[in-house]
């Protein structure tokens, strides 16, 4: 009912406009102002063509306020080896972006102002120049292979890192919690599979392997400083995306096959606090893909430290296999029967 | 059949006249209404979510008034917020932008600027719109479905759109959700097939293809991506059909889900995907080329100039047309996609920019030293060529998939996508209401109230999206229901709230278009036969419409459409129908 109110008083209001509008154009008409037609007048010409130019000196201004005001979280603080090619890279585009953006809307700016309609002017009859037309393909093209080159090498450095060493964490999502699984002692993580989930086992560790006994699984991630760290992801249910921004690290995680990513974290969450200014500040890894009703709320804390925190720190969880008596075995071994599937 | 005599068809009663006509304006207009009905819900649906966007678990009314168990005590249900974005997503793509812009111009005009007494296949073109109205019936009825509409975004990926267990929004309102598309893309290929054809076959006598206007080159370049394209959506959402109630698994691997492991296995999510958007890029073209064809008609019809480089137009549309097939993957950079495949799609993504940057120069040729008269068509054309702009650079952003790594799913894609494609299109559409209302409805807009409409709503929609690139860089993902739980975007509460201001703000400047559009069908000023003082020939039609076009027979064409302020002539515009005279050269 009030909706319906709401839409009434608005019919009404806007009736009232039009009739003011209509009694405006009626007296003008009068008073011999305007022909009766739907062409703008020169007056309406100039009008509009002020406002455009000066609208559009407006909105440069708002980019460049905002810009000023957002300077510091433009991109977050980067804090990874890799980030800062990636930001380098970001601003040299920005960079271009900005020039064509005002170059563009000023000339658009100048012409709206300047060749604003007015009576017994004619348009200029001039519709093509292969020359002009040659220049600016010419131009955006010789700059948009040097752009694309560029992030083509920033890409490939990326996502092909030449550390093979790194050390092996394997990222978890479910609806709507992230686990950390580190390898333990022996430096491998064991296999795991879905038809493997049970109970408190919600990673699906396959228990008959060895390897996993002494995998650590924590729900929340520490990384060592400036050790490269690979990355793998898996999912139990539908799509997550691991979503690192202060390391310019994103990757999906897809049920059904595993994801990596690998980087080299360069602060530690100390440092940044002071680099920030801010007591509060810490690393964060968010869910960025839409994976149901608490997708806003799936976040894991990220910690980045120095060697040995991170050694005292891992050493003081407990490892899968610890507590977890026959019964868990057994469970895992039922569960075996029921689905066909091989094992990844 | 001969095209150059007017039948006169059987006498036409209420149902062949107002209901199932054949007539291509009466389908335009079907078109378009049926869009603006939609675009207003979908444009609702968008204040009601920004109102939960900009504060937060606070309580408001008017959101129980109308979402009712999904608002109890004013706070909106997450699950409904998601609901909310998915439909108010595919609303806008597909309902309003795809069949409210190809569908209502693409019908008026492609008829009446090819000199044609009508579609190539009247028949099939009732039955598209049609199929179009009940795609969208069906998608309102999905809304009131006890568990809540398809809520898995409009990109719906599975496995959350595959398995009722994931959310609520996957159940019966995601099979309601599956069929309305499938009927969409019923409708798209039948009204495609029809505007390839009558553009390829019945052009009058004197129309060939350089002379045919921008608009209709636009809207045959959109029918053929639409052809090509929208089939792999119609067998993505079958198979996904499949996957939800037959038991198969195309799209679902190793999944443990309500406590119990899954059955289906072997499948692949990004098969889906590639799917998806073999359709979801050209589907970005699909919305914004017929916006940019009636951008350059107004343009030069509006500078009393020709458009500059005609030709290099033409070849622009038609490599964009073609590299809008070869870029799907740039949406994919993250998925654990072949880093090679990355490189791949950022080269051709990346290319796109050649051919817009050059559609972009040539309109400020276009408009260097013409006489420009700013009707509310040409006012929103010109906003075109800014959000165009504006929204084409942030592409060079996310097209490369370095930088993508960071902006993926945040709110810059949000702010990117509605600028370039979202506002462009919206403003080619306002634009081509504004100059072709007379051909629709035998009237005139209300100027005035075109005018409070252009500034209000140009000033609200930069207002709600230019700031969300500064939300995206900080790093705010998009479809979060809220941020309370991250400190780190505490500094843009303020920002959120100025959004949301200016979504309201915009709302409210709408509701002038559809008083204007609904008083002006009605009580509008009768329109001359040709207000604009335009060349192409839709305007020697009669201003009271007429099925068939023309009353005799159709008109001859002799020049290209753009021959405006030719020296020599005493008016600035020359009529396509004009003969050239004996020294007289064509414009182009």
């Amino acid at each position: 009912m009030n909706a319906f109110l709401i839409l009434l008083v608005l019919f009404f209001g806007l009736s009232v406009i039009w009739q003011i509008i209509r009694i405006f154009e009626l007296t003008s008409i009068l008073q011999d102002k305007v022909i009766l037609s739907e062409l703008p007048s020169e007056q309406t010409n100039n009008f509009n063509g002020t406002l455009l130019f000066i609208g559009t000196f407006f909105y440069l201004g708002a980019f460049v306020y905002l810009f000023f005001t957002y300077r510091d979280k433009l991109l977050p603080p980067s804090a990874s080896e890799h980030g800062f090619s990636i930001d380098a890279l970001f601003g040299t585009t920005i960079v271009i972006i900005s020039i064509v953006f005002f170059l563009t809307h000023i000339l658009l700016a100048f012409f709206v102002y300047k060749y604003y309609g007015k009576h017994g002017r004619k348009a200029y009859f001039y519709h093509d120049n292969s020359r002009l037309e040659f220049f600016w393909t010419l131009i955006p093209t010789v700059v948009l292979s040097g752009l694309i080159l560029y992030g083509l090498i920033i890409w490939d450095r990326v996502m092909n890192p030449s550390d093979s060493n790194a050390m092996h964490i394997e990222i978890y999502a479910k609806q709507f919690q992230w686990y950390a699984r580190y390898p333990g002692a022996d430096s491998a993580i064991g296999i795991a599979g879905y038809q493997h989930i049970a109970g408190t086992n919600a990673l699906g560790l396959d228990t008959n392997d060895r390897k996993g006994w002494d995998d650590v699984i924590t729900g929340d991630l520490h990384l060592p400083v400036n050790r490269p760290v690979l990355l793998t992801f898996r999912s139990q249910d539908v799509i997550h995306s691991a979503y690192l921004p202060h390391f310019r690290m994103q990757m999906n995680c897809v049920p059904g096959m595993t994801t990596r990513f690998q980087f080299t974290p360069q602060t530690t969450t100390t440092e940044m606090r002071l680099k920030e200014n801010n007591p509060d500040f810490d690393f964060i890894l968010l869910c960025n893909k839409i994976c149901g009703a608490a997708h806003y709320n799936m976040k894991m804390p990220v910690v980045v430290e120095e060697e040995s925190l991170f050694k005292k720190w891992i050493d003081s969880q407990a490892p899968f296999m610890a507590g977890r008596s026959s019964q868990v075995k057994n469970q895992s071994a039922e569960l075996n029967v029921l689905p066909t599937a091989p094992v990844n | 059949m001969d095209a150059h005599v007017l039948h006169h068809p059987r006498k036409e009663n209420f149902w062949t006249k107002w209901v199932f006509s054949q007539d291509h304006k009466m389908i335009s207009r079907q078109y378009l209404n049926t869009a603006v009905i939609m675009a207003v819900i979908a444009m609702m649906m968008s204040t009601f979510f920004r109102l939960q966007l900009a504060w937060p678990g606070q309580s408001f009314p008017i959101l129980e008034t109308f979402l009712g168990k999904w608002a109890k005590g004013g706070i909106l249900d997450p699950n409904m917020y998601l609901g909310l974005v998915t439909i108010h997503g595919t609303i806008m793509v597909f309902f309003v932008l795809t069949g409210g812009l190809s569908g209502t111009f693409s019908n008026l005009l492609i008829p009446l600027q090819v000199g044609a007494r009508d579609m190539a296949s009247p028949f099939l073109n009732m039955l598209s719109v049609w199929f179009f109205f009940a795609s969208t019936a069906i998608m309102m009825v999905s809304l009131f479905v006890e568990a809540g509409p398809a809520s898995a975004g409009w990109t719906i990926y599975p496995p959350l759109s595959a398995l009722d267990k994931a959310m609520p929004g996957s159940g019966l309102g995601m099979d309601l959700w599956i069929i309305s598309m499938a009927i969409f893309i019923v409708s798209a290929l039948l009204g495609g097939l029809n505007y390839v054809i009558t553009v390829l076959n019945l052009r009058t006598k004197g129309m060939s293809m350089t002379r045919l206007p921008l608009t209709v080159w636009a809207f045959l370049v959109t029918a053929i991506l639409g052809i090509l394209s929208f089939p792999v959506l119609f067998a993505a959402a079958l198979l996904l059909l499949f996957d939800r109630h037959f038991g198969t698994s195309f799209y679902l691997s190793d999944i443990f889900i309500g406590g119990a492991p899954l059955n289906q296995t072997g499948g692949s999510p990004i098969l889906f995907q590639h799917l998806f958007w073999f359709l979801g890029h050209p589907e970005v073209y699909i919305v914004i080329l017929p916006a940019l064809g009636i951008t350059s008609e107004i343009i030069a019809t509006n500078a009393r100039k020709p458009i500059f480089g005609y030709k290099a137009m033409i070849l622009s549309i038609l490599i964009i047309g073609f590299l809008s097939f070869v870029v799907w993957g740039h949406h994919m950079f993250v998925t654990g996609m072949n880093p090679f495949l990355g490189s791949v799609f950022t080269f051709t993504t990346l290319l796109v920019a050649i051919p817009s940057a050059v559609k972009v120069f040539n309109y400020l040729a276009t408009l260097w030293r013409g006489n420009l008269r700013f009707t509310p068509a040409m006012l929103f054309a010109i906003g075109l060529v800014s959000s165009f702009i504006t929204g084409g650079l942030t592409g060079l952003i996310l097209g490369d998939s370095a930088l993508d790594i960071n902006v993926h799913d945040t709110y810059f894609v949000v702010a990117h996508f509605h600028i370039v494609m979202g506002m462009s299109a919206i403003f080619g559409m306002f634009a081509g209401v504004y100059h072709w209302f007379p051909k629709l409805y035998g009237r005139m807009m209300n100027n005035s109230m075109g005018y409070i409409h252009f500034w209000g709503t140009v000033v609200s929609v930069y207002g709600v999206f230019f700031p969300m690139h500064f939300l995206g860089l900080a790093g705010v993902p998009r479809r979060y229901y809220a941020n309370t739980a991250y400190p780190l975007f505490d500094d843009f509460i303020s920002l959120n709230e100025w959004i949301t201001f200016f979504a309201i703000l915009g709302a409210i400047f709408q509701g002038v278009f559809l008083f204007n559009y609904f008083y002006s069908m009605f009580r509008g000023r009768k329109a001359e036969q040709n207000p604009w003082k335009g060349n192409t020939l839709e305007w020697t039609t009669p201003v009271e419409p007429l099925h068939g076009n023309w009353p005799g027979a159709i008109p001859e064409v002799h020049r290209w459409p753009y021959d405006y302020s030719k020296p020599g002539k005493t008016d600035d515009f020359v009529p396509q129908t004009i003969p050239l005279t004996r020294d007289e050269k064509e414009g182009h």
